[in-house]
C-alpha cells in the first residue's frame, strides 16, 4: 500500500532542488517504512525525507514548500485510508467477537511503531479486510472518521503556514552546482618541483637499469597554475542580474576546483580602474591589475549585458567597454563572455559589437558550459 | 564485548564527563555530549539504513564529537576497540584510508635479500609491507552484530576527487590489497558488517553529488542557551551558577551581535566559551561578578579573534 508513495514529490524534489538522487535513495524511504518509520506523522515524515535527500541547509526553504505543495495530502489521504479501515476492524470486532483472529488483541496502538510487523505489512492486510468487510460501515463509523480528520487537517494546516516566505533564488537559468561543476574543468597543472610522492615505475626502471638501487625516483609536483579573472558588471543595467552574478562569484571562489580566482567589479563601463569589492569601496587600476598577469595561465570571463538589456544605446559606454577590453585581451590567454540578456536582443546594441571580440554566451546550462569550453581553449564550437 | 548494534543510541551515556581508556590504554577523558533529539533520531536513521551520516554546522556545534559519543554509547569502556578516527588533510588520498604499502623498504629488502635471514623472511611475504588506514582497519575491527565506527573528519579539505575515489569502497565495505596476490587474486577485506560512517564537512568546498547521494545529511544547529549551560556546567561543575549564567548571557549577547553585523569575520562558539569560562573559573565568585560587568568585554582574547572583530565588538 505504501507502494509509489511519496514518489511523485520525490521526483520533484530531484527536478526542482538539482540534486542527483536515484531511485536507490527513494527505495531508503521504503526501506525505512519497512523498518518501522510512521508514514502517517507528517512531521516524521518531513523529517525523514529531509535526510533521506537534502543534501546542504540551503535547500530546506524549497523542500519545505515542496513538501507542504504535495507531499502532505498524499500523506492525508493514507492516514485517511488507514484510519477508515481501523475504524471499520473496531466496529467488526465489536459485532463479531468469536471471529475475532487472535493476533488482533495484540496489536499495539498507534503511538509507537510496531515492532514486530511493518506498516507495509500491516496495511496490506488491512485492505484486505477492508473489501472483505466494507458492507459494514455504519453512519456512527463515518461520524467519527470525519471528526478525526478535522483534527489532524488542523495539525496539517499549522505545519503548512509556520513558513511562509522563500527566499530562495533557485529560478536562475543555471544552478550554483552546475556553475561549480563547470568551473572545475579549469585547470592547468603545471610540474614544479619534486613532490614527496615515489615514483614506483621510474624507481624500478632506474633499479633494472643500473641492477642496482641507488636512490628513489620522485613524481613531479603538480600545481593549478590557472588565473581566472571575473568581471561582474554591477552597473543599473545589470541589477536584475544581481543574484546570478553573486551566484557566479560564489561558485568561482568556493567551487573548489580554482585555486587562483580573483572577482572584479565595475558599473556599466570601466575607465581605468576596477573595483575588488562589489560595494566599490577599493578599487585597483589597470596598470596594477595588468602587472600582476602571466599571460600563458590569465583567463577572463565577463559577466554584463553588454548594454542589451538598455533599450538607449550609449555610445560612450560601448568605446569605454571596447577600449576596456582592447587593453585587457594582449594580457590574456583566453577570454568568454556570459551575457544574462537573450542572444535574440543583443542584435543593434554594443552586446552585438562586443560580442565579436570576445565570445559571448547567453547565461544557461548550454552557454556557461561554451564558455567553460572557450576557457579551455577550445575554439570553434559555435 | 558489551553493546552492540541492538543498543539503540539515546544520547544519554554521556550526560557526564567519563575517564576512559584511549585506544594505546592511555587514560582519556570524554567530555560530556547533548545531541538534540532530532540528531539521535538522524543517528538511530543512519544505522538502520546504513548510510553514511554527512553532519554540517558551524564550528563547534559538535559534528566531530558526535562518533565518538555514539561509540562510547555503544561499547562503553570498550569503545577505542570499535572506534576509528580518519582525520582528512589537504594532501590526503583516498587510497590512504585503506592501506598503505611501504614499496621503499621492500625495495630495500630485496636489494639486500641473501645477506640477511630476517630480512629474507620479511620480504618473502609482501603482507608485511602493508600498513593499513582508519578505514581499513575499521572494516577489519567490524564484526557481526558489532559494528565499528568510523569517523571521517573534514572531508571537505582534501583535493575534489577524494570523495568519489571512496565511493566503491563504501559502498562494498571491501577492498583489494592489490600488492598482496594469492594465485593471481589481490588479497581482499571485507567488513563483516557495515561499519557506522560519520562524515564531517565545513564546506569548504562543495562535494561531488554521487558522494552526496550515498549519504544522509544533517545539519546540527548551534546549541541553545538551556543545552550550553548543561555543556559548561557539566565542563565546570565547580563553577558558581551565578557565573556560569552571566557568562553564557553575555556569551549568547555577543554572538547575537556578531550575527547582525556583516562585517564579523568569526564568531563565537562552545570551544571559545570554554575557553573563556576557564579563565573566569580562575577567579572568586564575587571579584569575577564585579568584573563581569563592566563595559569592555573581559578577557576577549580567547572570544575575539580578528582585529576586525576585536574593533567591532570589543565594547558590549
Amino acid at each position: 500500500m505504501t507502494d509509489q508513495f511519496l514518489f511523485r514529490f520525490f521526483q520533484n524534489i530531484r527536478s526542482a532542488l538539482d540534486i542527483e538522487l536515484g531511485l536507490g535513495e527513494y527505495m531508503l524511504l521504503q526501506e525505512a517504512f519497512e523498518k518501522g518509520y510512521d508514514p502517517i506523522d507528517t512531521e516524521k515524515v518531513y523529517d525523514l525525507c529531509a535526510r533521506l535527500w537534502l543534501k546542504s541547509e540551503n535547500q530546506e526553504e524549497a523542500f519545505r514548500r515542496l513538501f507542504e505543495k504535495e507531499a502532505i495530502r498524499e500523506i492525508q489521504l493514507l492516514r485517511k485510508k488507514l484510519q477508515h479501515i481501523q475504524l471499520q476492524q473496531q466496529r467488526i470486532e465489536k459485532k463479531t467477537p468469536e471471529n475475532k483472529p487472535p493476533e488482533r488483541k495484540e496489536r499495539p496502538d498507534d503511538s509507537g511503531p510496531d515492532t514486530q510487523r511493518s506498516y507495509a505489512e500491516r496495511l496490506e492486510e488491512a485492505v484486505k479486510e477492508e473489501k472483505k468487510q466494507a458492507q459494514y460501515v455504519t453512519e456512527e463509523v463515518k461520524i467519527q472518521f470525519a471528526q478525526n480528520d478535522q483534527l489532524i487537517e488542523q495539525k496539517d494546516h499549522k505545519m503548512a503556514y509556520t513558513k511562509q516566505f522563500l527566499m530562495s533564488n533557485n529560478y536562475h537559468p543555471i544552478s550554483e552546482r552546475e556553475m561549480k561543476q563547470n568551473l572545475r574543468f579549469l585547470r592547468n597543472k603545471i610540474a614544479v618541483g619534486e613532490s614527496q610522492e615515489v615514483d614506483m615505475t621510474a624507481t624500478i626502471e632506474k633499479v633494472a637499469k643500473k641492477a642496482v638501487f641507488e636512490n628513489v625516483v620522485f613524481q613531479p609536483k603538480y600545481e593549478n597554475k590557472l588565473q581566472l579573472l571575473i568581471f561582474i558588471d554591477i552597473g543599473s543595467s545589470m541589477i536584475a542580474f544581481h543574484h546570478l552574478g553573486k551566484q557566479l562569484e560564489r561558485s568561482a571562489l568556493k567551487g573548489g576546483g580554482q585555486a587562483n580566482t580573483k572577482v572584479y567589479f565595475y558599473r556599466s563601463a570601466p575607465e581605468d580602474y576596477v573595483f575588488t569589492q562589489r560595494d566599490g569601496t577599493s578599487f585597483i587600476k589597470f596598470a596594477d591589475l595588468f602587472k600582476g598577469l602571466n599571460k600563458p595561465y590569465t583567463n577572463a570571463l565577463f559577466f554584463s549585458d553588454a548594454g542589451a538589456a538598455t533599450t538607449t544605446e550609449d555610445a560612450d559606454r560601448t568605446i569605454l567597454h571596447w577600449d576596456f577590453i582592447e587593453q585587457l585581451l594582449p594580457h590574456l590567454s583566453h577570454a568568454a563572455w556570459l551575457n544574462p540578456v537573450p542572444k535574440s536582443r543583443w542584435i543593434d546594441t554594443p552586446a552585438e559589437m562586443l560580442s565579436e571580440m570576445v565570445p559571448m554566451f547567453e547565461v544557461n546550462k548550454i552557454g556557461f558550459a561554451k564558455a567553460i569550453h572557450v576557457l579551455r581553449g577550445k575554439k570553434g564550437i559555435e | 564485548m558489551a553493546g552492540g548494534i541492538d543498543k539503540a543510541y539515546t544520547g544519554e551515556a554521556l550526560i557526564k564527563s567519563v575517564e576512559t581508556k584511549d585506544r594505546f590504554g592511555h587514560p582519556e577523558r570524554i567530555a560530556p555530549y547533548y545531541p538534540s533529539e532530532r540528531l539521535v533520531e538522524s543517528v538511530k536513521l543512519a544505522r538502520l539504513l546504513r548510510r553514511p551520516l554527512l553532519l554540517k554546522g558551524e564550528p563547534g556545534c559538535g559534528k566531530t564529537r558526535l562518533a565518538k559519543a555514539v561509540a562510547y554509547e555503544m561499547y562503553g569502556d570498550d569503545y577505542a576497540q570499535k572506534y576509528f578516527e580518519w582525520n582528512v588533510k589537504s594532501t590526503t588520498k583516498a587510497k590512504d584510508g585503506l592501506y598503505t604499502f611501504d614499496y621503499i623498504q621492500r625495495l630495500r629488502d630485496a636489494q639486500l635479500e641473501g645477506q640477511n635471514q630476517e630480512i629474507e623472511k620479511r620480504s618473502d611475504r609482501p603482507e608485511n609491507y602493508i600498513q593499513y588506514g582508519e578505514l581499513g582497519r575499521a572494516f577489519m575491527a567490524s564484526k557481526e552484530g558489532a559494528p565499528a565506527i568510523l569517523l571521517i573528519d573534514e572531508v571537505d579539505k582534501a583535493d575534489i576527487d577524494f570523495p568519489n575515489d571512496l565511493l566503491l569502497e563504501l559502498d562494498q565495505t571491501r577492498f583489494e590489497v592489490q600488492e598482496v596476490k594469492k594465485q593471481g587474486l589481490s588479497k581482499v577485506i571485507t567488513a563483516e558488517e557495515k561499519p557506522i560512517i560519520f562524515i564531517t564537512s565545513n564546506d569548504e568546498r562543495e562535494l561531488p553529488p554521487a558522494f552526496l547521494r550515498r549519504c544522509l545529511f544533517h545539519f546540527i544547529d548551534f546549541p541553545n542557551p538551556t543545552i550550553m549551560d548543561q555543556i559548561i556546567s557539566s565542563n565546570f561543575p565547580e563553577l558558581a551558577g551565578k557565573v556560569r549564567e552571566e557568562a553564557i548571557k553575555q556569551f549568547y549577547d555577543l554572538r547575537q551581535k556578531m550575527q547582525e553585523e556583516a562585517n564579523t569575520e568569526k564568531k563565537v562558539a562552545t570551544s571559545e566559551l570554554i575557553d573563556w569560562v576557564k579563565i573566569l573559573n580562575t577567579f572568586d565568585e564575587k571579584e569575577i561578578l564585579e568584573k563581569l560587568e563592566s563595559d569592555d568585554i573581559l578577557f576577549n582574547q580567547s572570544l575575539l579573534k580578528s582585529k576586525t572583530d576585536f574593533t567591532l565588538h570589543a565594547k558590549k
